[in-house]
């Protein structure tokens, strides 16, 4: 569906950080303030304006009714609308809809999405906390496949198997999402890569390996909505929604095909109400968990064919400048994963791309683009959670 | 065997915030069970001192087998050796893992059926460096596989008894049950 009444005003994103020692970190709870502070800082909207507030259900543990906890903590009062989205590095845009949803039906009015999550805890030696219920703990688990790179492997293994995919071809995702790293200044990593040392990088859960795997860091970020006619008066660069599509939990068959996403129900869906074609997208803001995640989106985004995604990655210009602008803050893989709220990554720059934003990796004036986040991999399937986004420039509403 | 963010932190090395990467220690996190007699080493080869000394606790994660009264009957099976997957008699699918309803077409109407046990690899993955169970970490290189039933369902289990260069796509293999405590056998496979 699109959005033609709402318009997007701006954005915030905190600096990403791996702390070491307790009194280096930061609070859940901080990084939603630093966000919210930045995304309202260079507008005319206050705390006092917003009546909409959406979260995301962070990797860090919080209490039941965390959402209204944290606007009373905050102090955003007298809200018609809330929302906590719970869907991997799908939360963002699968929030923002909602977000938009609401404005659109007149739930809401001024709208702030917030997604912050503080997965690295000085205190704390693992990654992934484990599961209190469900098959990942009784199904998974047990056999030593915790985490999303063992359960993905699977996916990338029969991906390499049945079209000839190949780390060098998927190289390319980590080394130029590392070049547009260096340029931007809120990302974590700041040092290139080549290819020699993607190739050399060990195995985790072969074939996937270091250099295919996130950076996970603490942060949060913000996007600010509200109707067309008050972000016109409230930003310089309006941005609009063109499209947002879902698709959870895909079916794919019996059995399912693990080389296919939800990404291309979600893309017919998001571009339902537009003339535009995805092949004509001015940049790309694809949910990297895995280059090979970013093959497969690129097939069901329909760039090119079911299995081709890999040659494409080979042969466009992925840079900033380039003819395939991919990730341009750097990405998962270098900018770095807030635990659940990765999403915002995508999104944000998106935004960002649109208003000019984008410092010494700005796409040369960008008209619309894609932003995409997925989430959760399934049992014997591929990706769970599948949200396309389409953004405009605000002018061309 | 280091987790992955050490192996972060020391090969990534310099970031934006400056800081050096240090070394800790990474604790075990037990979730096992403290029954005597169980298979400490999980799928790993027996113990050549195993009458020797007290066999340690098995540590690695467990499946709770009472958590949904419904696998129950999955679980005791395994104890007897026996792998059964549900059968719809609506629309005739198979499924694993067990669900409260089919999960095909939601009928009710399923059953149990025991498994012929055997399958072939539809996907595998070699597991070098253990990031969130370093439970397993005495296993690497240990290889996890989604095993294709004659049934159909897909189930994922640990591969054993071949060397993880040798697991191929399409391959072979059949189950085995592994008793890691008195209450829980969980079901591997093998190449046949």
């Amino acid at each position: 569906m699109s959005f033609d009444s709402v318009g997007v005003v701006s954005v915030g994103e905190t600096e990403k950080r791996r702390p070491e020692t307790t009194e280096d970190r930061r609070s859940l709870e901080e990084y939603y303030t630093e966000a919210a502070r930045l995304t309202l800082a260079e507008t005319p909207i206050e705390v006092a304006d917003v009546d909409g507030l959406g979260i995301i259900a962070s990797m860090t543990d919080t209490p039941p009714i965390y959402p209204g906890m944290l606007a009373e903590t905050l102090g955003f009062a007298d809200l018609t609308w809330t929302a906590q989205a719970d869907a991997g590095g799908s939360s963002a845009l699968t929030l923002v809809r909602q977000a938009a949803m609401a404005i659109e039906t007149g739930a809401a009015e001024t709208v702030l999405c917030l997604g912050a999550d503080t997965p690295i805890d000085p205190g704390d030696d693992g990654l992934f906390p484990s599961d209190p219920r469900g098959y990942a703990k009784n199904y998974l688990d047990p056999f030593g496949t915790q985490g999303p790179t063992a359960r993905l492997a699977h996916v990338k293994t029969v991906h390499m198997d049945e079209y000839g995919t190949t780390a060098e071809q998927l190289s390319n995702v980590a080394i130029t999402q590392r070049e547009h790293a260096v340029a931007n200044p809120l990302a974590y990593f700041d040092s290139p890569i080549d290819r020699a040392e993607y190739l050399d990088s060990e195995f985790i859960a072969e074939p996937v390996r270091l250099y295919d795997c996130v950076i996970p860091v603490n942060a949060g970020f913000g996007v600010l909505l509200t109707t067309a006619d008050r972000a016109t008066e409230s930003a310089d660069h309006p941005v609009h929604i063109a499209g947002i599509g879902e698709c959870t939990n895909p079916s794919l068959g019996i059995p399912p095909d693990v080389t296919s996403t939800g990404i291309a129900p979600a893309t017919r869906d998001a571009f339902a109400e537009t003339d535009r074609e995805p092949a004509d997208a001015d940049f790309l803001q694809l949910y990297d968990d895995y280059p090979i995640v970013v093959a497969m989106q690129l097939e069901d985004l329909g760039l090119c064919a079911k299995g081709e995604g890999g040659d494409l990655l080979a042969s466009a210009d992925l840079r900033y400048d380039g003819d395939r602008p991919l990730n341009t803050s750097g990405g998962q893989l270098s900018a770095g994963q807030p635990g659940m709220a990765g999403g915002f990554v995508q999104l944000v720059e998106g935004v960002r791309q649109l208003q000019g934003e984008g410092g010494d990796r700005q796409v040369p004036d960008p008209e619309w683009g894609i932003v995409t986040g997925v989430g959760g991999i399934g049992y014997a399937k591929n990706l769970r959670h599948n949200t396309v986004g389409v953004l405009g420039r605000g002018e061309d509403a | 065997m280091t987790g992955l963010r050490e192996v972060i932190a020391a090969l990534f090395g310099r970031r934006r915030d400056g800081a050096a990467p240090r070394q800790h220690g990474r604790a075990t996190a037990g979730a096992g069970s403290d029954e005597a007699g169980s298979n400490a080493d999980g799928p790993s080869e027996p113990r050549e001192d195993a009458g020797a000394d007290p066999p340690e606790p098995y540590d690695k994660p467990l499946p709770d087998i009472h958590e949904q009264p419904h696998a129950e009957p999955f679980w005791a099976a395994t104890t007897e050796e026996r792998l059964l997957v549900q059968h719809c008699r609506d629309c005739g699918e198979f499924q694993y893992f067990p669900r409260p309803w089919c999960h095909h077409c939601a009928s009710d109407d399923i059953e149990w059926t025991e498994a012929e046990g055997v399958g072939t690899v539809y996907s595998y993955t070699i597991v070098r460096t253990t990031v969130s169970n370093p439970e397993f970490a005495g296993d690497v290189p240990y290889v996890t596989a989604y095993v294709e039933l004659a049934e159909g369902p897909r189930m994922l289990t640990m591969l054993t008894g071949c060397s993880p260069d040798a697991v191929e796509r399409g391959m072979p293999v059949e189950v085995r049950f592994e008793h890691v405590t008195d209450d829980v056998a969980l079901p591997l496979f093998e190449p046949q």
